[in-house]
C-alpha cells in the first residue's frame, strides 16, 4: 500500500489537499476513487472519511452480513410456516376467498383444478420461542432461538429472473447496482487487502441461474461490483502470477513498473497515476490475502465436524458457510452466498430433503460459530429466496412427484445476530399459507406503496438490512439519468419491530 | 464516466455566471460585471434538483399543490401569499422558506440543502424579475451561430474559436501542441481504437508536409477500423449483445446488425439517414434487406425464455425498453422516468410516455422464445449470395411443382372417365393409417383397427364415458384438461408431411380461452413448433408453425362448433406450405376460416420431442397449457393424405360417397376430386414432387442466418395508459391513447410534412428534422465524448432539466448546426475535431489547471484517458501482430477461465474457446454475453449491454491489475512482442524502444530506457537461476515461442514487455 501523502511535494504542486484528492479522482467520475483502498478508514468509531456518506447515518448494529440466499424460492410450508389445515384440506381445491384472484404462472394458471397440498414432513416447536420446524431442519432447529422469523415476506414478480434481480437490485429489469455494490459504495472497506464485497456460490448447484448483475455495479462505478470467490482454479479471476512468475520476480517488476508510473506521475501531474501505483500494490497484496483466507485447510478438525462433513470440499455451501465466517473475520463487509436449488415443481418430497442436507446443518453451524467467537452480535446472517411457493400442488397431487409453484404473496426468511430481534416471529399468514393475514388470520392485501403493520416487502427487508448496518436507505442515493437513485426506489420502510 | 454532479454544477455555474455572451468578448477585453441570469442555465438546475421533486411536473408528488416549474405556479395568489414575487424576494413565501429556522426549504427529510450560492442565484434570479424559460435544450437550433471574434493565431478552425473564447473568459489560455507522437497515438485510438503501427508513426515522423496531419486523419478515417472504434459506442446505446439476457441467456442471432452499424460508420452512411433506418427501416418504400437489417436495434432489448413467464408482461417490458433506449439513443432524454407517472423534472407526461409507447408496440410478436435456433418473429432471413441464387430457384421449384400439380389435376378428367367406366362402387378412403374407437376399451393402451397393433394410451385421468347417442355400444374418451390420449407411431411430423383428422367432439366450453385439441408439437409453455389445433370459445384454429405468430400458417374457422352436442371435425392439410393447404371441415362441411397468418419457412419440427405426449400426436392435453377440459372425443380416424371434400364428408354421414358412386353424373365433381386425390397414379406423384420441393426447400432455409427484426403489425395494437406502468392495468377506453410525441418538442408534423401516416417512420422523420432540437446536439456531443473523455454536455445520456448544463453551449449548437449542414456527416465531422487546435493540445496538467479545471471542462489542455476495455486488448494484440483484423461475422470466444457461462446456468450454452486466428479477432467480436460478460472486459468498465448506456465509467482497480498481469491473452502478447523484438538484429536498448514505439507509440526517455533494462537484467538473472520457469512463461497461450530464441532471454523479455504494457504510457492515451 501506497497512500497518498499529502505531505509529499507535489501534493502542493498539485493544488490538491488530501481530501480534494480522494474527493475528485478518476476524473471527477465518481467520489470514492480510492475509499475502497483505505484502510480502516470506516472502522467502527472512527468515522472521518469521504465516502459518500461521509459518515455512518447512524450507529450500526452490524458491522458486516453474510446472507445466505437461498436461490429457487424454498418452500415455506415445508419448512418453517407451518400449515396443519393444509394436511387437512389436502387434495381439495384452494378455496376462491383464499386465491383471491392471484394471478399465477403459465406453468399451473392452465391447471384444471389446483388442489391443496398439505406438507410431507412433521413439524415440530422448538427452543424457548416455540418456532416451529419441519423434521428436514435438525440443525437449525437447534438455534431456534438465536434466528429472527419474518413470515411475511412479500413481491410481486412470479418469475426467477425477475425476482431475483429485484430482490439483490431492487428493480426486476437489469441495470441497477445490487445491494453489496451499494454498501461498498456507501460504506467502503474495511480492510486493506481484501474487496468489500465477496459473493460465493455452491459449485454445481445446477437449477435457477445466477447472473453477473445480482453482485454487478449497474451505474455505480464498476469498482463496487461484488468480486467473486471461485471454488476452483484461481479464488478470484485472474490471481495467480502466470505459469514460471514467482513471487520474487513479480515484486522486482512491479517495482520497475512503479518506478516507471512515478516517472510519469511527475510528467503529467495527473492524480491517476498515483492511484494505479496504488491498486498494483493491493493487487500484489492480494494475491496473499485471498489464498489465505480462502485456504481453510488449517481450519481445526471440531470446525468442519461443526459446519458437516461437506465443509472439508470447497465449493459446497458448507464449505462456503465455512470460509463467509473467515472472511469475515477478515473485515469484508458483505458476503454474500448463493445457493441454487430450491425450485421444487416436482418431486417436492425428495428434493427439498437434498437441499436441507445441503444447508441446514451449514447454515446452523455459521451462527454457532459466529456466536462461539463473538463475532454473531456484530454480525447480521440473513437467509431465504427470492419468493415462496404455493400451497396448492403443481401438476397432479401424487405423494412422490407433487410440486410446488412459484408464490410471491407470502414466503418466509430468518435473520440472527447484527441487531435482529433473536428468538422471535415477525408477521404471519393465514391458515392456508397463501396470503398475509392479520393477526387474527385474516388474510391482509400489503401493498410496496404503503407500508402495512406485519407485513414485510422486499424493500422493507432491504431498507432494514441497511438501517442494520448504520444506513438509513433513502439517503443513499446515486443522481443516475436525472434522478438520484436508490435501493428501494421510492419504497421501503424500516421495520423497527424486527430489531432488538 | 459519471461524475458527482454537484461538482460538475458548481463548474458551470462559476463560469457560466461569469458571462453569457461567449464570443463577443476577445481576450484583452474584462466582460461586464453581472450579466443577467439565464433561468435554463443557472436557475432551472438549482429548481429542478431542489425542489421540483415534490414542486414540479408531477401531480402525484406535488406538495401543498404548489408548483415552482411554471410562472403560473409560483404566481399564484395563495391565500394572499405568494410563492414567487418577481422583482421582491423579500416578498416571496419561497425564500421566507428557504431562511425560515423552523420550517426550513428544502425540508430535511429530502436530504437536499440549498448552498449559499444557490440562494445568491434564487434570490437574484426573482429580484431580476423571476422570468421564466425553457430549458436550453428544448429550445430549436439557431439557423446559424455567431463565430467569436478571435485576436490569436491559435484557432485552426471556428470550432476552436469557440473554446479560446471561453477560456479566455477564464482567464485561461491554451495548452502548447502535444507532441508529434503524442497526437498520432491519441488520433489513432479516437478515430480507429487500435495503436499507431511503428510504420505509421516512422512515416508520420518523416512527413513535416503541411498536410501532415490531415494525411493521417483522412487515412484512419478511410479505414475499416474507424467503422469498428465508432461501433462500439453505439453498440453499447443500442445494448447490443450476442444473448438474449434472461435466465438461460441463450445466444441470440443479432451479429449481422453489429456489422452493419460497423459498414454504415464506415460508409459514412449519413446520420440521419443511419437513425431512420434502424427507427424505421422497414417503412421506408420498398426496404432493402440493409434497410430491414437496421431495425433489429429495436429488437435488441433482453428476451425471455423462462418458463412460466406471462407473455403480456414481457411484450410491455420490451417496449417500454424500445421507448427508454430510443429516448436516451437519440433524444438524449430520460423518457422512461414518465412510465409509472408524470415526469418529475422534465415537462414529459404519463400520457405522453404511453404515446410514445404506441409507436413501439406495434409489433406482432409473440414475447417470449424457446431456443436458439427458432428465432422470434418478426424477423429477416440473410441469405449469402450464393444462398439466396439457391433459395430462388427453390422457390420457383416449388411454384413450379404446384403449377405441374394444377395441370395435372385438369388433366385427371381424361383418367377420370376410364376410371368411372370401371363402375366403382367401394366407398373406400386410401391412406387411412389409423382407425380409432374407444368401444373396446380394456386397458390404457388402445389398439389401431387397421392393423390390430397397439398404437394408443391414455394419459392420467382420462375416463371412458357413453359415446355418441344411438349405438349403446360406444364409448367415448372423457378429458379432464390435464391428461389426455397420446396416438404414437403416425405420420404427419414435417410441414410437408399431408394428412387428414377425422373424429368427433362434444364441446362443453368449459372456458373461453384457447384449449388445445389435438397437437404435434416440440417445446414448453413459453413456445410450441409443430402443428396444432386449438378450440377457442368454440371455433378451430389450426397452425402449422415454426415461430408463431409470424412464421406460421394459421386459419381460424368462422363457424363455432355446437355448444355440448356431437359434432364431426376434420382437419386436414397437404403439405405445400401456405394457408390454401389447410382446410377444416365441421359436420362433414369444409367451414369458411380467416387467414391469420400465411408465412413459414424452415422446418417445423425444430424443437425435438417434450412433454407426456412425447412429441406424438395427442388430444386434449398440452405440457402446462389448457387442455379440452370435460371435452369428450371419439372415433378417430387419421389419413396420410389430404383426402377429398366428399370422403370427409362420407367419413361424418357414412353415405355421401357411396350415394355419389351410385349416381355418379349428378357428382361428377366432387368424383373427379375423389379420384384425382385419392387414385389418380399422375395427381398422386405430382403430390410427391410438392413433398419433395417442400422438403428442399425447409432444409435448405434451415441453414440460412436469421434475425430478429421490427415490423409494424398488420393492424395497429393499440396503446394505453398503464397505471403505474403495469402490464396488467386496466387496458380500455378510458385509458387508450394515440401516437404523439412529448408537447415540449416540435410538432410531429410540420408544414413540410406530405405523408400523414402516424408510425415509426413518421416519429424517425420528427427525430431528424432540423427544428428537432435534440437529435444533432446529443448526437455531436456523443462523438465529442469519443474524441475528449467527456461531453460539451457531461451527462451524454440526458438533455433533461437534470443533466448538465453544456460547458460551452454554442460551441454544441455551432456543431451540431454545422453537422446538420454537412448532411449528417460523420467522419467530415470526426475529422474537423481531429485537426483542430483544441484537439492538438498537450494533456499534460498543470498545478494551476488542476485547481481550476480538474475535469477539463474548458478545455485548456488535451484529452486523456484510459483506455477502454476494448482498446487495451486490442492494442497487445496489435503490438505483438497477433491481431488478426477480419471485419464482422459470427462472434467469437477469446481466452476467459474455463468454466464461466455455465458455472451458475446449467441452462445456457457452454462456452467453447475459439481456435486459430479467431482468438485474435478485434475485442467488438468477443460474444458479448449479457449475464456472464468477458470477465476481463467487464473489469475495465465495459458494460453487460443488458440496457441502454452512452457512457462508461473509467475505474481504477486491482482487479484491473490482475487481468493486464496474468490473463493469458495479456501474458501471450507480450511474449509474443517480446519475440518480434528478440528477432530485431539490434542491441537491447534497441530492442526495448521498439516494444515502447509498438506499445506506447514513442520511444522512451533516458530514465524509462534504463528501468526497462534494469527489469530485464533482473528477470535474467530470475530466469537463468531457473531456466524451467523460463520455459512454463514462454509456453502460455496457443501461439508456439520459436525455438530460435533462448528460452531465459525470451521469458526476460516477456517480463520486460509486461511492465511496460503494464505501464501508464500504455494504458492510457493522453
Amino acid at each position: 500500500m501506497i497512500p497518498f501523502d499529502p505531505d509529499h511535494p507535489l501534493s502542493e504542486m498539485l493544488g490538491l489537499t488530501r481530501r480534494e484528492f480522494f474527493g475528485r479522482t478518476a476524473n471527477g467520475f465518481g467520489s470514492l476513487a480510492l475509499a475502497s483502498l483505505l484502510p480502516g478508514i470506516l472502522d467502527f468509531g472512527r468515522q472521518q472519511t469521504p465516502a459518500p456518506l461521509g459518515r455512518y447515518h447512524h450507529t450500526p448494529k452490524a458491522k458486516r452480513i453474510i446472507y445466505l440466499f437461498q436461490a429457487g424460492g424454498p418452500a415455506q410450508q415445508d419448512l418453517f410456516d407451518y400449515k396443519p389445515l393444509l394436511n387437512k384440506m389436502h387434495g381439495q381445491d384452494l378455496p376462491a376467498n383464499i386465491r383471491r384472484g392471484q394471478r399465477l404462472t403459465a406453468m399451473s394458471a392452465n391447471q384444471s383444478a389446483i388442489p391443496c397440498a398439505g406438507s410431507p414432513f412433521k413439524f415440530t416447536q422448538h427452543g424457548q420461542s416455540g418456532a416451529w420446524f419441519s423434521e428436514i431442519l435438525p440443525h437449525l432447529s437447534g438455534v431456534a432461538d438465536d434466528l429472527c422469523f419474518v413470515k411475511s415476506m412479500f413481491t410481486e414478480a412470479i418469475n426467477h429472473d425477475p425476482a431475483i434481480t429485484f430482490f439483490e437490485t431492487g428493480s426486476e429489469q437489469a441495470g441497477r447496482p445490487s445491494f453489496g455494490s451499494w454498501l461498498s459504495y456507501g460504506l467502503g472497506s474495511m480492510n486493506e487487502d481484501l474487496p468489500a464485497f465477496v459473493v460465493l456460490a455452491s459449485a454445481n448447484a445446477g437449477d435457477q441461474p445466477l447472473y453477473a448483475r445480482l453482485w454487478g455495479s449497474g451505474f455505480l462505478d464498476s469498482r463496487f461490483q461484488g468480486v467473486r470467490f471461485r471454488s476452483g482454479g484461481d479464488p478470484v479471476l485472474y490471481l495467480s502470477n502466470p505459469d514460471g512468475v514467482c513471487g520474487s520476480g513479480r515484486r522486482a517488476m512491479l517495482d520497475r513498473l512503479s518506478e516507471l508510473n512515478k516517472h510519469e506521475f511527475e510528467k503529467e501531474l495527473d492524480p491517476e497515476i498515483e492511484s494505479r501505483i496504488a491498486q498494483y500494490e493491493m493487487a500484489y497484496r492480494m494475491q496473499t490475502s485471498v489464498p489465505d483466507v480462502t485456504d481453510i485447510s488449517k481450519e481445526p478438525n471440531e470446525v468442519f465436524e461443526l459446519y458437516g462433513p461437506d465443509s472439508r470440499h470447497p465449493g459446497t455451501f458448507a464449505a462456503n458457510c465455512l470460509l463467509a465466517r473467515r472472511l469475515a473475520q477478515k473485515g469484508v463487509r458483505f458476503i454474500q452466498l448463493y445457493h441454487q436449488g430450491w425450485d421444487q415443481h416436482g418431486s417436492l418430497k425428495s428434493e427439498i430433503s437434498k437441499q436441507c442436507k445441503k444447508t441446514d446443518q451449514p447454515a446452523a453451524a455459521l451462527i454457532k460459530d459466529l456466536k462461539r467467537l463473538g463475532m454473531l452480535e456484530d454480525t447480521l446472517v440473513v437467509w431465504g429466496g427470492e419468493f415462496g411457493r404455493t400451497s396448492y400442488s403443481q401438476g397432479p397431487l401424487d405423494p412422490n412427484s407433487f410440486g410446488r409453484d412459484h408464490h410471491p404473496r407470502c414466503f418466509t426468511v430468518f435473520m440472527a445476530g447484527g441487531g435482529v430481534n433473536a428468538g422471535t416471529t415477525y408477521g404471519r399468514t393465514d391458515d392456508y399459507g397463501y396470503n398475509i393475514s392479520d393477526a387474527d388470520g385474516v388474510p391482509i392485501s400489503p401493498s410496496k406503496q404503503n407500508f402495512t403493520e406485519g407485513a414485510v416487502h422486499v424493500h422493507d427487508l432491504q431498507a432494514t438490512l441497511l438501517w442494520l448496518l448504520g444506513v438509513d436507505h433513502q439517503r443513499l442515493t446515486f443522481p443516475y439519468q436525472g434522478r438520484d437513485f436508490r435501493l428501494t426506489d421510492v419504497h421501503g420502510h424500516v421495520v423497527k419491530k424486527l430489531m432488538s | 464516466m459519471r461524475s458527482n454532479r454537484r461538482v460538475s454544477n458548481l463548474v458551470v455555474l462559476t463560469f457560466g455566471m461569469a458571462g453569457i455572451a461567449a464570443g463577443t468578448f476577445s481576450s484583452s477585453q474584462k466582460p461586464p460585471i453581472k450579466p443577467k441570469l439565464s433561468y435554463s442555465r443557472d436557475v432551472l438546475p438549482i429548481l429542478s434538483d431542489k425542489c421540483f421533486k415534490c414542486h414540479g411536473p408531477d401531480p402525484g408528488s406535488r406538495q401543498a399543490d404548489m408548483r415552482l416549474d411554471t410562472s403560473q405556479g409560483a404566481f399564484a395568489n395563495r391565500q394572499g401569499r405568494f410563492p414567487i414575487v418577481p422583482g421582491h424576494p423579500e416578498d416571496s413565501l419561497v425564500l421566507k422558506r428557504i431562511h425560515s429556522a423552523t420550517r426550513t426549504m428544502p425540508p430535511p427529510i429530502s436530504g437536499k440543502t440549498l448552498t449559499k450560492s444557490e440562494i445568491d442565484v434564487i434570490t437574484r434570479w426573482i429580484a431580476e424579475g423571476a422570468v421564466y424559460g425553457k430549458l436550453w435544450s428544448f429550445n430549436s437550433l439557431p439557423a446559424a451561430i455567431p463565430i467569436p471574434t478571435v485576436n490569436n493565431t491559435w484557432p485552426k478552425d471556428n470550432m476552436d474559436r469557440f473554446v479560446f473564447a471561453r477560456l479566455s473568459q477564464a482567464n485561461l489560455k491554451p495548452s502548447p501542441p502535444a507532441s508529434k507522437d503524442r497526437w498520432l497515438r491519441r488520433v489513432s485510438y479516437d478515430l480507429s481504437g487500435l495503436p499507431p503501427t511503428e510504420k505509421e508513426i516512422a512515416a508520420f515522423e518523416a512527413d513535416n508536409s503541411p498536410k501532415a496531419f490531415d494525411k493521417v486523419v483522412d487515412r484512419l478515417l478511410a479505414s475499416t477500423h474507424f467503422g469498428e472504434r465508432v461501433a462500439v459506442d453505439w453498440l453499447d446505446a443500442a445494448r447490443y449483445s450476442d444473448s438474449y439476457g434472461y435466465q438461460s441467456d441463450l445466444i441470440s442471432p443479432t451479429w449481422p446488425y453489429r456489422d452493419w452499424v460497423v459498414k454504415s460508420f464506415n460508409q459514412n452512411l449519413p446520420y440521419d439517414k443511419f437513425l431512420t433506418y434502424q427507427l424505421a427501416g422497414d417503412l421506408v418504400k420498398s426496404p432493402t434487406t440493409d434497410q430491414r437489417l437496421a431495425t433489429a436495434f429495436n429488437r435488441l432489448h433482453r428476451q425471455s425464455n423462462e418458463g412460466g413467464s406471462i407473455a403480456l408482461e414481457y411484450k410491455t417490458e420490451y417496449a417500454a425498453d424500445r421507448v427508454a433506449t430510443y429516448g436516451t439513443a437519440m433524444l438524449g432524454l430520460t423518457v422512461g422516468c414518465a412510465r409509472c407517472h408524470d415526469h418529475k423534472f422534465d415537462p414529459i407526461t404519463q400520457k405522453e410516455y404511453y404515446r410514445l409507447f404506441g409507436y413501439f408496440n406495434s409489433i406482432d410478436e409473440y414475447g417470449l422464445l424457446l431456443s436458439t435456433e427458432i428465432v422470434p418473429t418478426p424477423s429477416l432471413l440473410l441469405p449469402n449470395p450464393e444462398q439466396g441464387k439457391k433459395l430462388g430457384e427453390l422457390k420457383a421449384r416449388n411454384e413450379q411443382a404446384l403449377e405441374k400439380l394444377n395441370s395435372t389435376i385438369r388433366e385427371a378428367s381424361s383418367r377420370f372417365a376410364a376410371w368411372l367406366a370401371t363402375k366403382p362402387s367401394n366407398p373406400e378412403i386410401p391412406d387411412v393409417v389409423g382407425k380409432f374407437s374407444f368401444d373396446k376399451f380394456t386397458s390404457d393402451k388402445f389398439v389401431n383397427e387397421i392393423d390390430g397393433k397397439p398404437f394408443g394410451s391414455k394419459l392420467g385421468n382420462v375416463e371412458i364415458a357413453p359415446g355418441r347417442p344411438g349405438n349403446p355400444q360406444s364409448k367415448a374418451a372423457l378429458l379432464d384438461g390435464d391428461n389426455g390420449i397420446a396416438i404414437r407411431g403416425l405420420p404427419g411430423r414435417e410441414r410437408w408431411d399431408a394428412f387428414t383428422w377425422s373424429f368427433w367432439i362434444q364441446d362443453p366450453r368449459s372456458s373461453v380461452g384457447p384449449q388445445v385439441l389435438l397437437h404435434r408439437t416440440g417445446g414448453t409453455d413459453v413456445g410450441f413448433c409443430g402443428f396444432d389445433l386449438i378450440l377457442e370459445n368454440g371455433y378451430l384454429q389450426a397452425r402449422v408453425m415454426r415461430a408463431p405468430p409470424g412464421n406460421s400458417i394459421t386459419i381460424r374457422s368462422r363457424v363455432p362448433v355446437r355448444k355440448n352436442k356431437w359434432s364431426h371435425v376434420a382437419w386436414s392439410w397437404d403439405g405445400s406450405g401456405r394457408a390454401a393447404g389447410l382446410s377444416l371441415y365441421l359436420d362433414g362441411e369444409r367451414v369458411p376460416a380467416v387467414v391469420l397468418n400465411d408465412k413459414l419457412w424452415k422446418t417445423i419440427n425444430a424443437y425435438g420431442d417434450l412433454g407426456p405426449s412425447g412429441g406424438d400426436w395427442a388430444f386434449g392435453q398440452r405440457f402446462r397449457e389448457a387442455g379440452f377440459k370435460g371435452g369428450k372425443l371419439t372415433d378417430v380416424i387419421f389419413a396420410q393424405r389430404q383426402i377429398s371434400d366428399i370422403e370427409v364428408a362420407q367419413l361424418y354421414d357414412r353415405h355421401s360417397l357411396s350415394d355419389a358412386l351410385s349416381a355418379p353424373e349428378k357428382h361428377s365433381a366432387a368424383l373427379l376430386q375423389y379420384f384425382a386425390s385419392a387414385f389418380d397414379k399422375d395427381v398422386r406423384s405430382a403430390s410427391e414432387g410438392i413433398r419433395k420441393a417442400q422438403q428442399d426447400l425447409a432444409k435448405f432455409e434451415d441453414g440460412i442466418y436469421e434475425i430478429p427484426v421490427m415490423e409494424e403489425a398488420k393492424t395497429e395494437i393499440p396503446s394505453y395508459l398503464l397505471a403505474r406502468g403495469a402490464y396488467d392495468a386496466p387496458r380500455n377506453d378510458k385509458t387508450r391513447v394515440y401516437r404523439n410525441v412529448p408537447k415540449v418538442l416540435p410538432a410531429l408534423w410540420s408544414k413540410a410534412t406530405t405523408s400523414f401516416s402516424n408510425d415509426r417512420l413518421a416519429l424517425a422523420a420528427w427525430t431528424v428534422r432540423r427544428d428537432n432540437p435534440l437529435t444533432a446536439r446529443v448526437a455531436v456531443n456523443r462523438f465529442w465524448q469519443m474524441m475528449f473523455g467527456v461531453g460539451i454536455v457531461e451527462s451524454s445520456e440526458n438533455f433533461g432539466t437534470q443533466g448538465s448544463r453544456p460547458s460551452n453551449l454554442d460551441l454544441l449548437d455551432y456543431l451540431a448546426v454545422r453537422f446538420m449542414d454537412s448532411g449528417w456527416n460523420v467522419k467530415a465531422l470526426f475529422r474537423e475535431i481531429a485537426l483542430s487546435a483544441t484537439y492538438r493540445q498537450d494533456s499534460a496538467r498543470t498545478p494551476k489547471l488542476n485547481k481550476i479545471d480538474p475535469d477539463n471542462k474548458l478545455l485548456a489542455r488535451g484529452p486523456s484517458f484510459r483506455l477502454s476495455a476494448e482498446m487495451l486488448r486490442d492494442t497487445v494484440l496489435e503490438a505483438a501482430g497477433l491481431l488478426y483484423d477480419k471485419v464482422g461475422g459470427p462472434p467469437v470466444n477469446p481466452y476467459q477461465p474455463a468454466g464461466l457461462w455455465t458455472e451458475n446456468n446449467t441452462m445456457t450454452q457452454g462456452f467453447v474457446q475459439s481456435k486459430g486466428q479467431d482468438l485474435y479477432r478485434r475485442s467488438l467480436y468477443s460474444t458479448w454475453k449479457r449475464t456472464t460478460p468477458v470477465p476481463s472486459m467487464l473489469m475495465f468498465d465495459a458494460t453487460s449491454r443488458e440496457a441502454c448506456s452512452t457512457r462508461r465509467p473509467t475505474t481504477n482497480t486491482p482487479l484491473q491489475a490482475l487481468v493486464l498481469l496474468n490473463d493469458i491473452q495479456f501474458v501471450e502478447a507480450a511474449r509474443v512482442l517480446a519475440e518480434k523484438v528478440m528477432e530485431l538484429k539490434v542491441g537491447v536498448a534497441d530492442r526495448v524502444k521498439t516494444v515502447f514505439r509498438c506499445l506506447a507509440g514513442r520511444d522512451p526517455d533516458a530514465r524509462e530506457l534504463s528501468v526497462v533494462l534494469q527489469a530485464y537484467r533482473e528477470q535474467e538473472t530470475q530466469f537463468e537461476a531457473d531456466p524451467k520457469s523460463a520455459d512454463k512463461l514462454i509456453h502460455m497461450g496457443e501461439s508456439k515461442p520459436p525455438a530460435s530464441i533462448q528460452a531465459t532471454d525470451l521469458a526476460a523479455m516477456t517480463i520486460a514487455v509486461q511492465t511496460v504494457m503494464n505501464s501508464d504510457s500504455v494504458v492510457w492515451r493522453r
